[in-house]
């Protein structure tokens, strides 16, 4: 057995004005804890591009 | 016999070599392994028993080989010596139980969609030509202040508009007065809210779609209108905390790496930051959970704790009541 930590980064982008939640993403990967700074740093930047790159395609096709 | 209990246990689903005699078969000793047979024993020799057990046979291998000698079960099947580093026999370190670790960063944009959408429901898929790549020799060239806001590094859809003021970016053309969009000739009044149609009166028409067989000039005038209502007012966000991974180190990180990615996309930071849903009383802070009371007695703070119905710390008038008493 072998447990994996996974984590999930979740961006809601709300419109201030109606007060809804106009879109969320959501990434989920495998947490390394042992990783050092410069790949934790990787990490996230990769899941918040491909969360917003998702959010740009759904605005787009709208 | 510690070692004899590890070989048995171990039984690798590696097939032993056997010989004819239904023995294991072992390697012929080359002159280098005969030299130094000591250094293999050595190696391959429990430390906690002086012995060999009997179960478990010694295993040479050959020419080239560093890693001295793999055990042998009592059946003959290779096993683990216990100075291997077998990936089965390596302890593995503790890891944390598997979880879902929720960590969400709400962004907060005040039109930052609305302005994605409007500027994408202007942008014509012509009829003639609808599965035409956005951008490329398309577009109608224009003025670049048309596009002030579709510079490198402002947003994705610098993609449709780029091409417009490729070519003729610096030598504008004038516009045929007979090629004019109908925006641009309708009322005035009419087009205080379409405020594009100034700018995009030096602009030619679109070239016409080869494929379509129709000229399309009046729908290429129609294009410039989209990014007027782009203004830098809509382009600003705010974050909003959401819950925390537990490290403030990494939530600096997905603080930053957000930031990082919404200016990438041409937006910056609001100065106001979104008000909170609930507007509390003057002397209320709220907190995760509860609420902290603060009063200012003796020109002290003196927090008191209103959670779950129970009063946690000391209250508020418990120097009154001792000033009294």
């Amino acid at each position: 057995m072998r447990d994996i930590l996974i984590g999930t980064l979740v961006i809601d982008v709300a419109d201030a004005k109606k007060k809804q939640v106009a879109w969320r993403g959501m990434g989920v990967k495998e947490v390394d804890t042992q990783a050092k700074p410069e790949k934790r740093d990787k990490s996230i930047n990769n899941a918040v591009n491909e969360d917003l790159q998702e959010l740009s395609a759904e605005a787009e096709v709208r | 016999m510690r070692h004899r209990a590890e070989a048995d246990q171990v039984r690798l689903l590696v097939p032993a070599r056997r010989s004819a005699a239904g023995r294991p078969a072992c390697r012929r000793r080359s002159a280098a392994h005969r030299a130094r047979p000591a250094a293999v024993d050595r190696r391959a020799r429990p430390p906690s028993t002086g012995a060999r057990p009997p179960a478990a046979r010694l295993r040479s291998r050959g020419r080239g080989f560093r890693g001295g000698a793999v055990w042998t079960g009592a059946d003959g099947r290779r096993a683990a010596s216990p100075e291997s580093t077998n990936e089965a026999q390596r302890p593995r370190s503790p890891r944390r139980p598997g979880r879902w670790t929720m960590s969400s960063a709400v962004m907060v944009c005040e039109t930052f969609l609305s302005a994605r959408v409007q500027s994408r429901r202007r942008v014509p898929r012509s009829a003639g030509s609808p599965g035409r790549p956005r951008g490329g020799a398309h577009g109608p060239p224009c003025e670049p202040e048309v596009l002030r806001n579709t510079g490198p590094g402002r947003g994705r859809y610098r993609g449709v508009f780029r091409p417009d003021v490729r070519a003729d970016r610096r030598s504008p053309v004038p516009r045929p007065a007979a090629l004019q969009s109908e925006r641009s000739n309708s009322n005035p009044d009419e087009r205080k809210d379409r405020p594009y149609a100034e700018d995009t009166s030096n602009c030619r028409p679109r070239r016409p779609d080869p494929g379509s067989g129709a000229g399309a000039g009046a729908e290429g005038q129609l294009r410039l209108q989209t990014r007027r209502r782009t203004s830098p007012a809509f382009k600003t966000y705010a974050l909003k905390d959401g819950t925390k991974v537990g490290q403030q180190l990494i939530d600096d990180r997905i603080v930053a790496a957000i930031d990082a990615a919404a200016g990438g996309e041409g937006l910056h930071q609001g100065r106001r930051q979104p008000r909170r849903g609930r507007r509390l009383p003057r002397g209320l802070r709220q907190a995760e959970g509860h609420l902290d009371l603060q009063l200012r007695l003796r020109r002290r703070l003196r927090p008191v704790r209103l959670g779950l119905g129970r009063r946690l710390g000391r209250r508020h008038d418990h120097a009154r009541r001792c000033a009294t008493s």
